[in-house]
């Protein structure tokens, strides 16, 4: 009988032993490219300090892409200029505390529409690359009020004690936009980008605790983007679903600084694919295939990635809590907080705001900003 | 008429002797025979040693007069000697027989013993009856099949138990029987009171007159070289049976892939490439059915059911002018008839599949019915695992195959044939691939004379590909579908014994369903998507010459006209080519057109020429060219091929594709046909072969058209193959060097794939090697082995990464096909043990032990990446399998 069974266990693993190992390529001399990210809005600094948020400068980020099994480098001691079609030249600064990272320091630079524009680089061993002319039009670019629903979506999720997937129903908001009504032939393509700033509580320690409150500035939540390609306006674009329930994010206060960005038909369709390309691959996938990019080497045959563009920006604040839901939830972190069991472990947030890491950066600092 | 025997030897020419000798070793002829008539003399030999020598030319030997021998000669000698001048040769079919013969005769009949039969017949008689049975390699009765005897002006047609008889005066003749669909055959008929035949047998090959290709029939042992068939393998079913199989299922595609020239594009792949050919431009007919796919189980399995498989042939060309609308490849199955004379059933069971046949007379000799299926039932073996992996996992196929034959009368025969199948396949996810094949045929087979004969042909071909998921949140059913109508008629003339002319038309009209999309009652998220359905229309008419110019030299020359139209109900794009949006053209109209309206039209000549000289009785030269056309596509933009690819017609911006292919053989046959050998080297020109766009989403997209491009295509090779036809071992080593390469350069950059250079199809391996052996080691067992190794496919990968913005692996990629998976080999073994014969036993069986893939060996079926480019190596059997089958015919 036992002969059988490996027997039996033999055929059976035909559609199951089967089996996936990894695989490695000879692959040799392969140049990685030099993936360049910028771009330029009609927002300078100063404006976008009035979004209000923080205010950023316009950065190029300058790196080396990397082989499979290697790391990537920063591209530092390069030189980047901007470039405009009447002549005019920018000159971005690096930042050495963050090499590769170079900033056009003019708190008034913003992008003209109707005016082409072209980055050009020279890395420190003479390499040259220059994107293609980009600008911007000044149409179809209102932004209309930025709001949110209730709603609530299907997922599927592993509890523990399940022993397989669950669908389940999970509550939370939309963040939507109203695209304002126009009337164009032409199709328009928009992109959304989101800065999230919480109120983060240590559950543990007393409201007068200089520790008890701090403000995370997300780096890593809402840190997706949402692209769209539009017809016509008049109407209210979904953007992200924030689940409000288990999330000490909407506990407190949660401001999302939404930015919306008018941008060409060729960067919606790298955006596009850049996000069908990072979806997995599997045996039924249609072969694969290198992006478009608008840059180009031009006095070597080199490499390069990237998409230099030119967007008309424009951004509105929310601000959420759990207050503003038409139904009851708890996130409150200080019951969280008060019914963990001891020895609480050192760099417990419950002990101290600044220990908070989900998604962001903790400060003390009240944003000057925040209003709510 | 004096002839001096001495100068003969003057000259040298005992170098026969020992050949004369062994044909005539016992009688000779001496000094004392000098003097007497030679047809005294060859009288007394009969009476004095039981011995008959017959010929016509009786009268002339009356004049010869026997003189000049000095020395004993053995009768063999004696006889070639006198013959000679004559312009006879004396052969021995049979033991104490002699027969003269013409020397033309014998040029064309050669010396083998079979092509010679003779029948027994009294002394004194001076007619006889010859009667006999028309059968095909398989041994089963053609009915309907004509006997001529030229010479004679006299025929019969065989009944439906291939029966026939012919009353004939006594003599020496060519019999001749000829069929559609099969090659003629000839051979020398005679009396003799020696004779021991009482009948005799009349065996047919299917047809492949002159043509590349690869026959699986039987028994032509000197087909490759000696017959009008050109560039032919031959295996018969039988053998493919004897094939080790992958869980003891018999395998018609995978014992193709045997054969030089033919390979599959992975393990367990469906279909299968044909020198350097895609796997959708091969032609797949059974019983004049098309099949657009042939395997079972995502290729696991074929879907031919070998216990009613008849033959298969496979013309690595275009075929004969009969044939077309495929570039590479034209595989024709036929279904054998069912017996007409009594109820057989034979079957098979297997672990992980059985099979059932029955077949009978419906009314005995005239009409008959074969009807079986297969059914798989690995589901159970995977439910029964407690593994949440395989609970959620199943696989299943199963398929019925038909057919009813009816002779109405000696003129008219009507045969009905149905396939259907089912397909499902479901691994650990919530989507299951199912297909289905249904398939109907009705052939009509009708004789007007001697020489002139015709086939008329209607068959229905459906060919459905389904993905159903059933997630809660996006649940859908995902379809595609192509329906094939087909209609063709064929008239055989056979305008003499050297020339035969046939021509005919052959309609097609299709009706595709490139994709539709719907949502399942709990996919809420899904859009439906319905693609306009496809109408299209293939027509053609061809002529077909095959013509012995000499006995040495044919020629087998056909052309074919077709034409193709594409029409309305439909709606397409215009597009501007020169402007992209994103990856596409940019559209700038819709065109409507309404039902029956003529959306494009395409056609085309397509010359076929054949010619074989043979340079000895055991060596021929072959060389021949093809032109075909291809109007019909298989969209197949993923890593593997897979049941859901689609077909395509032909439009405004997808031309047809259209492929010369020239080649030229060489086939010599050693020890009697023992031993077999060929070289054949081809060179292919595709034109308008596809490709993808980069980026191309063909799936579901209006613009699927757009996301095509055109090319060059090309491919070359040499195919070896030695074979030893009989004995206690046999097998075949085949070995073929090839490459199949695309060029895609367009004034418009994304046309162009690679710069515009050179680059390897998916299908390119450029090594292909087959051994396949079997030992009996006794009439009951026969042990056999395969081993089969070609070069690994090529494959687009990354090759380096980055990252941007939020996305932490962005990858960069290889030019396409720049490098290969891994190279793939694999051993597979099996043993079959037959019952021994008993009397009176009614069930015979038997036993296949087989062991695929015996040294586990993890093939790449795939090479794919994760979002970090890390590469993976699926191998679906990376293990041993043992299987056991237990076949029975009662």
């Amino acid at each position: 009988m036992s002969k059988f069974f490996i027997y039996f266990i033999l055929l059976v693993s035909i559609f199951y032993t089967g089996c996936i190992e990894p695989f490695s390529f000879d692959v040799e001399n392969v140049e990685a490219p030099l993936v360049i990210e910028s771009y330029i809005s009609n927002v300078s600094y100063n404006e976008s300090v009035k979004f209000p948020s923080d205010g950023r400068f316009f950065t190029t980020t300058l790196r080396f892409g990397q082989n499979l099994s290697g790391k990537g480098q920063n591209a530092e001691g390069a030189q980047v200029r901007l470039i405009s079609e009447n002549g005019e030249i920018w000159y971005y600064t690096e930042i050495h505390s963050t090499p590769g990272t170079y900033v056009l320091l003019d708190p008034d630079f913003k992008a003209i529409a109707g005016m082409n524009y072209k980055l050009h680089i020279t890395l420190k061993n003479d390499d040259q690359y220059e994107s293609e002319w980009e600008s911007f039009e000044e149409n179809n670019n209102r932004m209309g009020n930025v709001s949110f629903v209730e709603t609530e979506r299907y997922e599927t999720q592993f509890r523990p004690g399940d022993a397989s997937p669950v669908i389940r129903s999970v509550r939370g908001i939309n963040l939507t936009v109203n695209l304002p009504e126009f009337n164009s032939e032409e199709k328009s393509y928009y992109k959304w980008e989101y800065e999230s700033t919480w109120i983060f509580v240590a559950g543990r320690l007393s409201r007068e605790n200089p520790f008890y409150r701090c403000w995370v500035l997300g780096n890593s939540y809402l840190s997706q983007y949402n692209i769209a390609e539009v017809n016509s306006g008049g109407f209210d674009q979904e953007l992200v679903f924030i689940n409000v329930e288990s999330n000490e994010r909407v506990a407190e206060n949660l401001s999302v600084l939404v930015k919306q960005f008018r941008i060409s038909k060729e960067y919606y369709n790298f955006l596009n694919e850049l996000n069908e390309q990072s979806q997995a691959g599997n045996i039924f996938a249609a072969p694969p295939y290198n992006l478009k990019t608008n840059y180009k080497s031009i006095n070597k045959q080199k490499p390069v990635f990237g998409f230099f563009s030119v967007v008309h920006e424009e951004a509105r604040r929310i601000y959420f809590s759990e207050d503003d839901l038409s139904y009851p939830i708890s996130n409150s972190t200080e019951e969280m907080c008060k019914s963990a069991i001891p020895p609480y472990q050192p760099g417990d947030p419950c002990d101290n705001c600044l220990n908070y890491s989900l998604g962001g950066v903790a400060t003390l600092s009240k944003p000057f900003w925040w209003t709510y | 008429m004096r002839i001096i025997l001495a100068l003969y030897f003057l000259l040298g020419m005992s170098g026969i002797y020992p050949l004369a000798a062994q044909s005539g070793n016992i009688v000779t002829i001496t000094e004392a025979d000098n003097g007497k008539r030679l047809i005294d003399l060859l009288d007394e030999i009969e009476h004095t040693n039981n011995i008959d020598f017959i010929t016509d030319r009786r009268e002339e030997l009356e004049a010869y007069t026997v003189t000049g021998v000095t020395e004993s000669l053995y009768l063999g000698e004696f006889l070639e000697f006198y013959l000679k001048p004559l312009g006879l040769v004396a052969v021995k079919p049979e033991d104490n027989i002699y027969l003269f013969i013409s020397k033309d005769i014998q040029k064309s009949f050669g010396n083998r013993k079979s092509n010679f039969l003779i029948l027994n017949s009294g002394k004194n008689t001076k007619s006889a009856t010859i009667k006999g049975i028309v059968a095909d390699a398989a041994d089963q009765p053609i009915p309907g099949a004509q006997i001529v005897i030229p010479e004679l002006g006299v025929g019969a047609i065989s009944a439906v138990d291939g029966s026939f008889s012919l009353n004939v005066k006594k003599g020496i003749y060519k019999i001749r029987t000829t069929f559609i669909g099969f090659d003629s055959t000839a051979y020398i008929v005679a009396f003799s009171p020696l004779g021991k035949k009482k009948a005799v047998d009349m065996m047919m090959l299917p047809q492949s007159i002159h043509l590349e290709g690869i026959t699986i029939t039987a028994k032509a042992s000197d087909n490759n070289v000696q017959s009008q068939i050109t560039g032919v393998n031959s295996m018969n079913i039988e053998t493919i049976k004897e094939l080790p199989s992958f869980m003891g299922e018999t395998d018609v595609i995978r014992s193709l892939t045997t054969f030089p020239g033919v390979s599959t594009a992975g393990e367990l792949s469906s279909g299968f490439n044909v020198r350097g050919g895609d796997v959708g431009q091969n032609l797949i007919l059974q019983d004049e059915s098309i099949i657009f796919n042939p395997t079972h189980l995502f290729g696991f399995f074929s879907a031919f059911n070998p216990d009613i498989v008849n033959g298969a042939d496979l013309y690595k060309g275009g075929g004969p002018a009969n044939y077309g609308g495929r570039i590479s490849s034209v595989l024709n199955i036929s279904l054998r008839n069912g017996d007409a004379g009594k109820y057989n059933i034979n079957g098979g069971v297997g672990l992980v599949s059985s099979r059932l046949t029955v077949e009978g007379p419906i009314q005995k000799s005239k009409s008959s019915f074969i009807i079986g299926g297969r059914l798989s039932y690995v589901n159970w073996m995977i439910n029964a695992l407690n593994n949440v992996k395989l609970q959620n996992s199943e696989a299943s196929f199963r398929d019925l195959t038909g057919k009813l034959f009816f002779t109405l009368n000696d003129k008219n025969i009507v045969s009905v044939s149905g396939y259907t199948s089912y397909d499902n396949f479901r691994l650990n996810s919530d989507s299951t691939f199912s297909w289905t094949t249904q398939n109907f045929n009705v052939k009509w087979d009708h004789i007007f004379g001697d020489r002139l004969s015709s086939k008329l042909n209607f068959s229905n071909s459906n060919y459905k590909s389904t993905v159903d998921n059933q997630d809660e949140i996006n649940g859908f059913i995902y379809y595609n579908s192509i329906n094939n109508l087909r209609l063709n008629y064929d008239l055989v003339y056979a305008i003499d014994e050297k020339l035969k002319t046939s021509f005919g038309f052959d309609i097609n009209q299709r009706e595709i369903e490139p994709g539709r999309l719907e949502s399942t009652d709990l996919g809420m998220n899904i859009v439906p998507v319905d693609l306009n359905d496809q109408h299209s229309a293939e027509t053609s008419v061809y002529l077909q010459n095959d013509y012995d110019i000499t006995s040495s030299l044919a020629i087998s020359a056909g052309l074919r006209f077709s034409n193709f139209w594409r029409y309305g109900k439909d709606r397409l794009f215009d597009y501007d080519y020169t402007q992209l949006d994103g990856r596409y053209p940019t559209i700038i109209d819709t065109l409507t057109y309404a039902p029956g309206e003529i959306i494009s039209y395409y056609g085309g000549l397509e010359p076929r020429v054949s010619l074989r000289y043979s340079v000895s009785e055991d060596f021929s030269v072959k060389a021949s060219y093809y032109r075909t056309y291809q109007y019909l596509h298989l969209i197949s933009n993923t890593v593997s091929v897979t049941p859901q690819d689609y077909w395509l017609s032909s439009s405004p911006h997808l031309k047809p594709q259209k492929a010369d292919q020239w080649s030229v053989g060489l086939f010599k046959n050693l020890n009697k046909d023992k031993f077999e050998l060929s070289a054949e080297g081809f060179y292919k020109d595709i034109y308008d072969a596809i490709d993808y766009i980069e980026g191309a989403d063909i799936t579901l997209n209006e613009s699927m058209e757009a996301g095509l491009i055109q090319g060059k295509g090309m491919a070359y090779g040499l195919e070896f193959m030695a074979k030893k036809n009989y004995g206690k071992l046999y097998g075949w080593l085949s070995y073929t060097y090839s490459r199949s390469l695309r060029r895609f350069e367009a004034t418009e950059e994304y046309q162009t794939i690679n710069d515009g250079k050179l680059y390897p199809s998916v299908y390119d391996q450029p090594h292909n090697l087959s051994l396949v052996m079997s030992v009996m080691l006794n009439p009951y067992v026969i042990f056999s082995t395969n081993f089969s190794y070609s070069t690994g496919r090529p494959i687009t990968i990354p090759i380096s990464k980055l990252s941007y913005e939020h996305y932490l692996s962005v990858l960069t990629y290889s030019n396409r096909n720049e490098y290969r998976i891994p190279d793939y080999h694999r051993l597979d073994i099996s043993l079959t043990i037959k019952d021994r014969p008993k009397q009176n036993k009614v069930m015979y069986g038997e036993w296949v032990f087989g062991i695929y893939n015996l040294y586990g060996r993890k093939n790449a079926y795939s090479v794919f990446f994760n979002s970090k480019g890390s590469a993976f190596k699926m191998s679906i059997l990376g293990t041993v399998f043992p299987s056991i089958t237990y076949n029975f015919k009662i």
